[in-house]
């Protein structure tokens, strides 16, 4: 490797990392923010599309037809061009602030885009519950949505916990995506910095900063899914 | 709504039910008094399961009535739920709700569907749970208990809401032999309450000594009914005959 002294130079200097750091961490805020404020709208909107699509009252026909093109369509496109089309495109209307602010619609179109994935997971879980398990809640004189609230969606979650993590964990990196359309996110200051000090070592740190967030997540999420497993597996098969 | 002229709790009218082009009710009728045990035999896909899931509204009839104290239940507009109050109904695969404890599983309705306060839900659950050797399971998951334990606390759940009628189906059909019992002392002990009760059953011995009303089901319709010394001593139909010879058999 004869360039390896130069490679190491741009990319793994300790004295360029040491200085980036604090500055990167603080920006990484930002996109704990968005990730933060997005989480509970994904869920909550993410459960309602799914609840319409598996509701088999024939006047939400048309709510639920609109559901079906709405998951198709954001599913069918990059997050990234979402974020383009959304976060460049509404601001051009002219609007006043803050409704003219690129963070906002670009959080809106990740939260878009992720309720879309999201939706599809409750989807799964919801048609997972076993329809004798209704069949009980209604002959005990439930109503269709107490049914729906207090037996098929709580095992619903349930079910689907370990992957949703991995959703979630998808999104936690793709917040990043948001910094493409202006905001000084954690990555958009790893590009300035690098751009400062003619060093790559800002996007180095970047990495190690998202490492320390996701890699953590993505343990926690296997080992709900290995305890989902020994709960649901019986006996293992030894080979 | 018709008013009580009926003398009968349940009474089945010219019941048709079809799935697709399957018609698996051909105009069934079954009289039911207060205090009563009909159980249905017969061969698997004679009906049985398919008339109890009609009688809890669970499956909307084609064509004839449904009377419980004399109102026609699958009247058009009628509230399932609130029929259904009136209706408890135990399953063959137990369907207890698994992200529940056994209590929680008792109370669920009484609180939600028969509007109780919580304390007198519970109060109502734990005196079941006790009557029936249970007590000590109340704050259990279903995943932790036996087969017989799961299905006793089933009829317990259906139970405690004190309907008018309990349906029974097939409830020891997938409990290990060694199970079955416990889960019949019970439904025993529920007869001796006056609980009226309609129940599929493939335990012959188990209908004969407590049933009051034997129906034989074949093809979706009732061929032979009568006291259990009749129709399962001296069937005069021939289907019920060749029926039973080949549960003697196996």
């Amino acid at each position: 490797m004869p360039r390896w002294d130069r490679v190491k130079q741009s990319f793994f200097s300790g004295e360029q990392f040491a200085d980036s750091f604090p500055r990167l961490l603080e920006a990484f805020v930002l996109d704990l923010k968005i990730f933060a404020w997005s989480v509970p709208i994904i869920l909550t909107f993410g459960m309602l599309v799914a609840l319409t699509r598996v509701s088999r009252n024939p006047a939400l026909f048309p709510i639920r037809a609109l559901c079906v093109i709405y998951v198709d369509v954001m599913r069918g496109v990059p997050v990234l061009l979402w974020i383009y089309l959304i976060g460049f495109g509404i601001p051009g209307l002219g609007l006043d602030r803050p409704w003219n602010s690129p963070l906002l619609w670009g959080t809106v179109a990740l939260c878009l885009t992720y309720s879309s994935y999201v939706s599809e997971v409750f989807r799964s879980g919801i048609e997972g519950v076993h329809e004798s398990q209704r069949a009980a809640a209604r002959s005990l004189g439930l109503t269709h949505l107490q049914t729906l609230r207090l037996v098929v969606v709580p095992q619903a979650v349930r079910n689907v916990v370990p992957p949703m993590m991995n959703d979630l964990v998808s999104l936690q990196k793709d917040v990043a995506l948001v910094s493409l359309i202006g905001p000084i996110e954690i990555l958009r200051q790893a590009g300035i910095d690098k751009a400062k000090f003619a060093n790559f070592t800002p996007y180095v740190v970047a990495a190690v900063i998202f490492l320390c967030i996701t890699v953590p997540l993505t343990r926690t999420a296997d080992w709900l899914m290995a305890r989902e497993r020994r709960r649901k597996g019986g006996t293992r098969v030894a080979t | 709504m018709t008013t009580n002229t009926s003398p009968f709790l349940l009474s089945l009218r010219n019941v048709h039910k079809s799935f697709g082009g399957n018609h698996v009710l051909h105009g069934l009728s079954l009289d039911v008094p207060a205090g009563h045990v009909v159980t249905l035999i017969g061969a698997s896909g004679s009906g049985k399961s398919t008339l109890l899931r009609c009688i809890n509204l669970l499956e909307p009839i084609d064509d004839g009535a449904i009377l419980v104290d004399g109102t026609d239940i699958s009247s058009p507009g009628y509230d399932a739920n609130l029929a259904r109050r009136d209706i408890g109904m135990v399953f063959q695969s137990y369907n207890l709700f698994p992200h529940m404890s056994v209590l929680r599983n008792i109370t669920l309705a009484l609180k939600h569907v028969a509007k109780s306060d919580a304390a007198s839900s519970k109060q109502a659950a734990m005196d079941l749970l006790s009557r029936f050797g249970l007590a000590d399971k109340a704050d259990s998951y279903p995943e932790q208990l036996s087969g017989g334990q799961q299905q006793r606390v089933a009829i317990i759940r259906a139970v405690a809401l004190k309907p008018k009628v309990l349906l029974l189906d097939e409830v020891t059909a997938a409990l290990d032999p060694e199970l079955v019992g416990e889960v019949l002392d019970l439904i025993a002990e529920l007869r001796t309450t006056g609980m009226t009760m309609v129940l599929a059953t493939h335990e012959m011995s188990f209908a004969r000594n407590i049933a009051d009303t034997v129906c034989f089901l074949h093809a979706g319709d009732i061929l032979e009914q009568g006291p259990p010394a009749e129709v399962l001593d001296n069937p005069r139909n021939e289907r019920t005959q060749q029926f039973l010879a080949r549960t003697r058999r196996s």
